[in-house]
């Protein structure tokens, strides 16, 4: 395995992941890095300035992306896992629409405001059932009377 | 301490849960001004999850309710402006006034602490209390 792949596996393990290597472990991390560098240009075709890879962030400040790195865990679409990143990083969410029937369809829309609210925002939307786990990481507020959903956050793993 | 009304929540103040304070207060108050127990102050859109660690921050509505603060003290003009947070190693302390738009903040943000802890990566929250 080459050095990168190894960070990558790291990685995973650091956030508690490390049962998703538990087979054909170059292919998975190699699988998982392709995944990193989708959500990074997807990032970077949004306007999303970033100094650094997701994988070098996550090498950085492993508690910060933790909850991102749960996304790897599950076969989540790149844009949803685009916008769960914002999320974690501060973004407002403005917008969350969220279609399902029984047996046939699933639509989730998400649009969020990064660096609350300075720039513009950015829109996702999924047909993947998947992607459903986006919602159980937000977390639920009240202001008042109203509703106030922020904050992409790790679940437990142990 | 500056009298009024304690929201205790018995517990260590996780990411996640500085994370929840500071995007409520972002909301809820963008004007605010926080200030430390050295009277460094921050302004609320500057302010990041990190900037809060073991100390006590006063939340001011605006830099001018700040001002008012320093001149007039505790007074009825300025008791329901202004939100002290003290983070102990072990148990966060919202002082506010009661009944005033300060206690529905501290009501907002104990109860969302607590409603959000069962599922995430963070210590359990051991108690919740209210003290005059």
């Amino acid at each position: 395995m080459n050095d990168k792949l190894d960070r990558v596996r790291r990685v995973l393990e650091g956030a508690g992941l490390g049962w998703l290597l538990q087979d054909d472990v170059e292919v998975r991390c190699k699988m998982y890095l392709e995944e990193m560098a989708e959500m990074d240009a997807w990032l970077a075709e949004r306007g999303v300035a970033r100094k650094r890879s997701f994988l070098e962030e996550a090498e950085e400040d492993p508690e910060a992306t933790r909850a991102v790195v749960q996304t790897f865990a599950v076969p989540m679409t790149t844009p949803i896992r685009g916008v769960a990143y914002l999320v974690a990083d501060g973004a407002d969410i403005r917008d969350i629409s969220f279609e399902y029937r029984d047996g046939e369809s699933v639509c989730l829309k998400v649009a969020v405001a990064p660096g609350s609210g300075r720039r513009p925002v950015v829109q996702a939307e999924s047909t993947e059932v998947w992607d459903v786990e986006f919602l159980r990481h937000l977390s639920i507020m009240k202001m008042g009377d109203q509703p106030l959903l922020s904050g992409y956050y790790a679940l437990r793993t142990d | 301490m500056i009298g009024g009304y304690d929201i205790v929540l018995e517990t260590a103040l996780s990411r996640e849960d500085r994370v929840l304070v500071v995007t409520y207060l972002r909301r809820r108050w963008p004007d605010a001004v926080v200030e430390d127990l050295f009277d460094l102050s921050i302004g609320m859109q500057a302010l990041s999850p990190e900037s809060i660690s073991v100390g006590e921050y006063f939340v001011y509505l605006t830099d001018e309710d700040r001002d008012k603060w320093d001149e007039l003290g505790a007074v009825d003009e300025t008791r329901d402006t202004m939100v002290q947070l003290v983070v102990d190693e072990d148990r966060l302390t919202i002082v506010v006034e009661p009944e005033g738009v300060t206690y529905q903040i501290g009501k907002d943000l104990s109860e969302s602490i607590k409603n959000n802890r069962f599922f995430r990566v963070s210590a359990r929250v051991l108690d919740l209390k209210e003290a005059a």
